[in-house]
């Protein structure tokens, strides 16, 4: 059974709001302007009129940036529901506040006890994507609160604090566009690339869907809606096909880690 | 005040040796599991109590890096583990899991716990989380600036290792996984291939796309470092060779003493880093100290530099009766070739290649096998471990 009134959708363009409302039941999540990396789209607090939303800090937060980030909090606005976050050193920023706090690490949480350890200071937890349905499994059924699944997006892959689009123009004295595509020269994997002011977030080009895991118990499953067409989106919430190629990551795939001899 | 440490990598125990001979008071070694680095050759339980022993028969330090991000499977053994590490007398245990340092808590496990630079910590709101747990030293982020470390320290009082010295991610660690998706070899734990440093077609360019970093060098801002109160200076590279971990620890051990000693020049400065750069056969940069780095700071067309073989022999025995070094190949040399000799006990000298002795005292003109043992007449006292290098810089050539 789909638990599609779990959604929480990453918000790329106001229209995918009501988009989705009309179809389902969701919670939305806006990327704050100067404290998230990877998305085209940010806002300000003060721009974020949605009831019941969240906030994204998805950025490694240097000492004057998490500074500002208290200042801003400091009128933390009543329409907001929640924060999911990257950097640890925004929980005391935020622990005096009655908001629903998200633990979002890139590829960090991928075990059980680390993810209970987490558990003890905040409210939930974004699983790895980087691991396999079974391994989800054992930690959703082993977590001492309901959990957040990622269930479809493009990946984030890589996270620089560099500005890898700007130092590839500057040196060639070219105007590459932003977000842009790379392609590896023999595997062919390729690559979105966004990059802003705070650094630069790559993005595996092939699109996730991982609506297998919505038949585990979940505080959202997570849809990242960055680069993905408001189509798409709505057509996975009422369950069709997707005009994208999709993978299931590694959700049947492991990873490893040891190589043989010679290898 | 006490004297910043000197923290080397030790891929194995050779290593571990050559590096406290050249002048690291503690070095950082990964066991056979829960390592990042998982394909360098690591060390046995055995080999971490041996490793363990040795330094502290020394007064230097071994730090054990159980830096790996978890999985549900790994976590197996991991109690026993720990356990054993703590038995051994590790000094540290350099963590990135919050799993590991709650298992340590838990279990009354008496370890002292390093934080990674895995957890990418920038700022002291972060440390002090980690701190609150028990967590002793912060290994910062490389991305960390003048001011983050500032900031930390003054805020939380925790140590800080700073890396001084080595490759850089293109990454934020921890947070890249283009290995995983490309190779299917986990980065976060021990499988990076190093996709970062590979080759990209870009979308609307004919040129090559390449994310590639130079290597990080703060031998310039080593003072500034130690004014910010860095306790412990961190050179990257448990893969590298033993080459490599002599010479740079070398380098750095006197420009560290000499600035405590004040007689630190900017020719010992230039030469120095000449010689790093040299070593490790790349450029480099202070990175993220003062600035965010700009496309100076990268490659763009692979490493245009060719491999150096400029080690050329390791000392096994000096006869000071017979004024005669042995030496044991590691690339080939020959009669006539201008050579340096290194060591820690040892005043740096440069020496002609004249008459060279195979091991049953023939006169040969060329050593070109591996590990060849051969024998030179020198009137200099050498040291076991002392290095033959081509002479490739003179200092008195640097103002």
């Amino acid at each position: 059974m789909i638990k599609m009134s779990k959604l929480l959708v990453l918000v790329q363009n106001n229209t995918i709001i009501n988009k989705v409302k009309e179809v389902e039941k969701a919670t939305f999540l806006f990327p704050l302007e100067g404290y998230s990396v990877g998305y085209p789209v940010t806002y300000k607090l003060s721009d974020i009129e949605e009831f019941g939303c969240y906030i994204l800090v998805n950025r490694v937060l240097d000492e004057n940036s998490i500074e500002s980030l208290k200042e801003l909090f400091k009128d933390f606005p009543k329409n907001i529901k929640g924060i999911v976050f990257e950097d640890l050193g925004v929980l005391e920023l935020v622990k005096d506040l009655d908001i629903t706090k998200i633990l979002w690490q890139n590829h960090l949480n991928a075990s059980f006890l680390t993810v209970n350890g987490y558990l003890k200071y905040v409210d939930s937890v974004m699983v790895s994507t980087d691991i396999t349905e079974e391994e989800i499994s054992l930690i959703v059924s082993k977590a001492d609160k309901p959990l957040v699944l990622p269930v479809l997006g493009y990946t984030p892959v890589m996270y620089s604090r560099r500005h890898l689009l700007n130092s590839f123009n500057m040196n060639y004295e070219e105007n590459v566009s932003n977000p842009t595509t790379i392609k590896e020269e023999v595997l062919k994997d390729e690559f979105k690339v966004y990059e802003n002011e705070y650094g630069t977030q790559l993005f595996y080009n092939k699109l996730y869907d991982g609506r297998s895991l919505m038949k585990y118990n979940a505080l959202y499953y997570f849809i990242n809606t960055v680069f993905v067409s408001d189509e798409d989106v709505l057509s996975f919430i009422k369950g069709e096909e997707l005009s994208t190629d999709t993978f299931d990551g590694f959700l049947n795939k492991k990873t490893i880690y040891k190589l043989k001899d010679g290898e | 005040m006490e004297k910043v440490e000197l923290l080397a990598p030790a891929g194995d125990l050779e290593r571990l040796k050559l590096a406290f001979h050249y002048g690291a008071d503690a070095c950082y070694l990964g066991g056979k599991d829960f390592s990042l680095r998982a394909n360098a050759k690591n060390f046995s339980l055995e080999d971490l109590k041996g490793a363990a022993e040795y330094a502290h028969s020394l007064n230097k330090k071994v730090y054990v890096t159980v830096n790996i991000i978890f999985h549900n499977e790994d976590l197996d053994g991991l109690i026993k583990y720990l356990k054993e590490l703590e038995k051994i007398k590790i000094d540290a245990v350099i963590v990135s899991d919050l799993a590991v340092v709650n298992i340590i808590n838990e279990n009354n496990i008496n370890l002292e716990v390093h934080l990674s630079t895995q957890a990418s910590t920038l700022n002291s709101y972060a440390a002090k989380f980690w701190k609150d747990l028990g967590v002793t030293r912060i290994v910062l982020a490389r991305e960390a600036s003048r001011e983050d470390i500032k900031a930390i320290k003054e805020k939380t009082g925790l140590d800080l290792e700073v890396f001084i010295h080595g490759a850089m991610c293109t990454s934020f660690s921890g947070r890249c996984v283009l290995s995983n998706y490309a190779t299917n070899r986990d980065s976060n734990r021990g499988g990076c291939a190093q996709v970062c440093r590979w080759m990209f077609d870009i979308e609307g360019s004919d040129n090559t796309f390449m994310m590639m970093p130079k290597d990080l060098c703060m031998a310039y801002y080593l003072k500034d470092l130690i004014d910010l109160g860095a306790n412990s200076f961190k050179v990257e590279g448990r893969m590298r060779s033993v080459y490599y971990v002599a010479s740079i620890i070398m380098i750095y051990r006197e420009l560290i003493d000499k600035i405590y000693d004040n007689t630190l020049t900017d020719k010992d400065l230039k030469y120095a880093i000449a010689i790093l750069n040299r070593t490790a056969n790349r450029e480099s940069a202070p990175q993220f100290f003062d600035k965010i780095p700009t496309y100076k700071e990268q490659y763009f067309n692979g490493r245009e530099e060719q491999s150096n073989q400029d080690f050329l022999g390791i000392v096994k025995e000096y006869d000071e009766e017979k004024g005669i070094v042995t030496i044991e190949q590691r690339n080939y040399f020959k009669k006539g070739d201008i050579v340096e000799f290194i060591g820690p006990n040892l005043e740096t000298f440069t020496y002609e290649v004249n008459n060279i002795y195979d091991e049953d005292d023939n006169l040969i003109d060329i050593v070109r096998h591996p590990k060849m043992v051969v024998k030179l007449p020198i009137n200099v006292k050498l040291n076991k471990d002392d290095i033959m290098r081509l002479k490739v810089f003179d200092k008195k050539d640097f103002v």
